[in-house]
């Protein structure tokens, strides 16, 4: 997957006129030219072409892309820029010009990844690691740092309807690796993909809460030669075949449904959610821009690592909307749009839907 | 000291100081000269400035770019601009297809980016009056103004990437314009920043009999005579009731007839094209297609849309009708219009794709044109540019009382980066004689820029005169996007 690959995607932004600047949360957030998505594969393919200078200021235009795929979403063209931009990042890392937050990255990686992974064993009871198992349950790294209730939940909710044989992956990682590919560290990426392939590809089925990692296991991991044999859904797409079984005791007046990129149009899941929520919620609330056009929270493509002020923006335009109505709730189904989100809440719950079905069962 | 004169003693302002000042007016975080920043406003959309960054060659881009958040911060960099005759250029989405944003020669531009300046100041729903600032971007207004059950009306192919501020600088019109008119027809009232840093506010009333309407004097001025910041806007209610209908004639003749006769009596179709028969498309993409003979290639669409109360659509409907009948136009039903309404945005994609093969030339000529002169001017054009290999797509729009537009896009493939720019020219040099042989006049949509400033006969000398002697009065250091719409660069 090297730079050039991208080749024809870089040469027709480019040479477009810009047609997709109002779907780019960051360009919107900071309403600067240099970073809609024709800027930002501009400058990627005038890098690549050797008519601009790989620096590290030109570079830090490559980081401010959240990875969401709005923009590719409107393009006639089927331009997917976010992997052109993680290409480019790679480019920047391979010359040494990656932003100086992106600083032992790989260091911090592995020790978030060892942190994280002891707290889930105090998080959940050991009966729950199974090795011997047909369906396992992956847990992602946000999942078990900033919504760490949402695997209990989500444990539970299966419970109530029958399915009681998933067992909690007891592996080395909690990460599928997404933040190596946003941080364009492609050798990482495969290492630690080819780890986990050989490692999940003994179970008949993986779930995982995080749409992101299903995505990376399902799409990418195929094409850096990782290939997982089971079959990787994400917790949703899993419980939707039982949704008729969800009993509730109670449900919540109205709360607005907020799609998740990678869940939504990265995965291609609107209605499973939908669906599953509609056995708590009377009256889903949809957002202006919602479904294949769902706005992003601002927590993708390590936005937040980067630049939290315009990922908080990002946030804050999406958490506006719900602010103009009384609409006391949003729930969604991935834990880092719930965390971004409810950085910029306003007094609004942001909630995962799994928590939230476990409150009503 | 005139423009020229800038031009002639190279300006040597303190470039430190110059920024010091300007970051002391707009603050740090909102004024570069990052590389990063320079690039991103080198070029605008015409495809011959595009063409040459094939080969490398960009332009370096402006020395400064910066992002004002207020038209009194406007004042204050226009006044800085002014003592250091630092050439400025106005800039919106940059989609302008004429070089009317992009830089150019050697001197130290300064770009004034008004995209920060993007709310909505006011609404009157009762009056349908919106005040809005002009570096909001088309969509988002159309957006925020159909949360509250209005629209504009005002719908360019550009609609996502272009501002208020570079519609109503250049005159917009939109798809919709049969029906709502073009921008400058929406537009009633506007902020404005001169050269000199003075504030404008053309007051809003229905209907102003004081002496000559200042406000004409910026729109279309494509930022050479000041900055707009603001406007108030016409708005018009969402459309409880849309209709389409299209038909098939034998000819542009009878088609364009048809459009002429609807028009002048009365309707005000939403959407009102001519247009290549779509089923002609097949050939175009399966070689084993038969190939369509001279009748089926001489036929052509009219595709219409009509919007506003359902008794009103009705009634409009049927007058078209009676007169497509007079003329032998065929009912193709509503499916041929509803679906290009919904393909309505894809027409500015088309041309990127050809752009990116390495020796291709392409743009798009627009053209008004009076009824009287349409089909002949039509029938002129597409020889005209047929007989030289050259591709085209040719369609009527804008479709108003006195006329219409005649757009025509063209592209082919040469065998040099050389002789596609020689193609290029050449193909302009075509449009301008065809134009100026059977009435129409260039610039009908995309205004002048630094190119159509050369072609417009129109402009004639006494016009480009007058338009010099104004610009020396209210610009006296030859600051504002000189070079376009033919001033003293
Ligand atoms: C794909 C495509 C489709 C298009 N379709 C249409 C169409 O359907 N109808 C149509 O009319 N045009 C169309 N255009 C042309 C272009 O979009 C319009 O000219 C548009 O009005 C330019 O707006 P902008 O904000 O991009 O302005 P820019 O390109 O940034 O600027 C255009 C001119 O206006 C000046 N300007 C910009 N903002 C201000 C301001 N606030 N005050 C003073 N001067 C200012 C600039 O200096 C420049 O001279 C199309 C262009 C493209 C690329
Ligand atoms: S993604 Fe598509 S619409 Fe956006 S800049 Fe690229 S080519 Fe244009
Ligand atoms: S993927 Fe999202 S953040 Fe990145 S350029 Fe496209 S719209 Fe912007």
């Amino acid at each position: 997957m090297s730079f050039d690959e991208y080749e024809k995607a870089l040469e027709l932004c480019t040479y477009c006129p810009k047609l997709c600047r109002h779907t780019c949360p960051v360009g919107n957030a900071e309403r600067r030219e240099a970073v809609i998505p024709q800027a930002k594969m501009a400058m990627a393919n005038l890098v690549r072409k050797g008519q601009v200078e790989l620096t590290t200021e030109t570079a830090s235009v490559f980081y401010h892309c959240n990875g969401c795929g709005l923009c590719g979403e409107y393009c006639e063209h089927d331009v997917d820029v976010t992997p052109a931009l993680f290409a480019a990042r790679a480019e920047a890392v391979n010359g040494g010009m990656d932003l100086p937050s992106m600083k032992h990255f790989t260091d911090r990686f592995y020790a978030r990844n060892e942190s994280l992974l002891r707290e889930l064993h105090h998080l959940v009871e050991e009966r729950y690691f199974v090795e011997e198992a047909q369906v396992a349950y992956f847990p992602s790294c946000d999942t078990v740092e900033h919504s760490p209730g949402v695997i209990g939940d989500t444990l539970r909710v299966l419970d109530s309807v029958g399915v009681d044989y998933v067992a909690l992956h007891d592996g080395e990682y909690v990460c599928a690796g997404y933040p190596f590919w946003a941080a364009g560290l492609m050798s990482e990426l495969s290492f630690l993909a080819k780890e986990i392939s050989a490692k999940l590809s003994g179970y008949k089925k993986v779930i995982c809460d995080c749409p992101a990692c299903v995505w990376m296991m399902r799409f990418l991991y195929p094409q850096i030669d990782a290939p997982i044999s089971a079959e990787v859904l994400h917790v949703v797409e899993f419980l939707d075949n039982y949704a008729r079984r969800i009993e509730v005791s109670s449900t919540v007046q109205e709360a607005f449904y907020h799609d998740p990129c990678y869940l939504g149009r990265w995965l291609g899941v609107f209605d499973a959610p939908r669906r599953l929520m509609g056995r708590a919620v009377r009256e889903i609330r949809e957002f202006s821009w919602n479904r294949e056009r769902g706005y992003c929270c601002g927590g993708g493509g390590l936005l937040a690592d980067n630049l939290p002020d315009v990922s908080s923006k990002i946030a804050r335009r999406r958490m506006d909307e719900v602010a103009r109505t009384q609409v006391p709730m949003v729930v969604s189904a991935c834990a880092t749009c719930e965390r971004n989100l409810a950085r910029e809440s306003g007094g609004v719950e942001v909630v995962n839907l799994m928590t939230l079905l476990a409150r009503m069962l | 000291m005139s423009s020229r004169d800038n031009e002639q003693q190279p300006v040597s302002a303190p470039y430190p100081e110059i920024t010091a000042q300007l970051t002391e007016v707009v603050g740090a975080e909102n004024l570069s000269s990052s590389p990063v920043d320079t690039i991103a406003h080198a070029v605008d959309f015409w495809p011959r400035k595009l063409m040459e960054t094939r080969a490398g060659r960009w332009h370096r881009g402006p020395r400064w770019v910066v992002w004002p958040g207020a038209a009194a911060e406007v004042a204050h960099v226009l006044r800085i601009a002014s003592t250091y005759a630092i050439p400025v250029i106005p800039y919106g989405g940059g989609s302008s297809m004429v070089g009317g944003a992009s830089p150019r020669g050697e001197r130290p531009w300064l770009v004034i980016n008004c995209k920060r300046m993007c709310n909505i100041l006011d609404m009157d729903e009762g009056s349908m009056v919106v005040h809005v600032q002009a570096g909001v971007v088309g969509v988002e207004l159309e957006e925020r103004l159909n949360a509250r059950g209005f629209s504009l009306g005002h719908v360019p192919t550009s609609m996502t990437t272009a501002t208020l501020g570079g519609w109503l600088s250049t005159r917009s019109s939109g798809m919709l314009s049969s029906r709502y008119g073009r921008i400058s027809d929406l537009c009633l009232g506007i902020t404005a920043v001169l050269p000199d840093g003075q504030l404008v506010h053309t007051r809003v009333a229905p209907r102003r009999a004081t002496g000559p309407e200042l406000m004409h004097l910026l729109l279309g001025a494509e930022g050479t005579l000041g900055i707009i910041t603001a406007a108030h806007l016409r708005l018009h209610r969402l459309p409880l009731h849309r209709q389409f209908d299209s038909f098939r004639f034998e000819r542009i003749d009878e088609a364009a007839e048809a459009l002429r006769r609807s028009i002048t009596s009365g309707v005000r179709p939403l959407v009102a094209r001519i247009q290549r028969d779509p089923r002609l498309r097949r050939s175009d993409r399966d070689p084993d297609a038969p190939v369509p003979d001279a009748a089926a290639l001489a036929r052509r669409v009219l595709l219409l849309a009509f919007e506003g109360p359902a008794e009103l659509v009705e009634a409009e409907r049927g007058v078209v009708r009676s007169h497509v009948a007079e003329l032998g136009g065929e009912a193709l039903g509503q499916a041929p219009a509803r679906r290009w309404w919904g393909q309505r945005f894809a027409a500015g994609f088309r041309m990127t794709p050809v752009l990116v093969r390495e020796n291709s030339f392409a743009d798009y000529v627009e053209a008004g044109v009076t009824w009287a002169g349409l089909a002949g001017l039509y029938r002129a054009m597409e020889e005209a540019f047929a007989s030289r290999g050259w591709r085209t797509r040719l369609v009527v729009e804008h479709a108003r009382m006195e006329g219409v537009s005649l757009g025509c896009a063209f592209w082919g493939d040469a065998a040099s980066p050389q002789e596609a720019v020689a193609s290029y020219d050449a193909a302009w040099k075509v449009a301008q004689q065809v134009c100026l042989a059977h009435g129409g006049r260039l610039g009908h949509v995309y205004g002048g820029g630094q190119h159509r400033a050369v072609l417009l006969d129109e402009w004639g000398k006494g016009r480009l005169e007058l338009l010099t002697r104004i610009k020396r009065k209210l610009d006296p250091a030859g600051i504002m996007n000189p070079g376009v719409l033919g001033t003293e660069p």
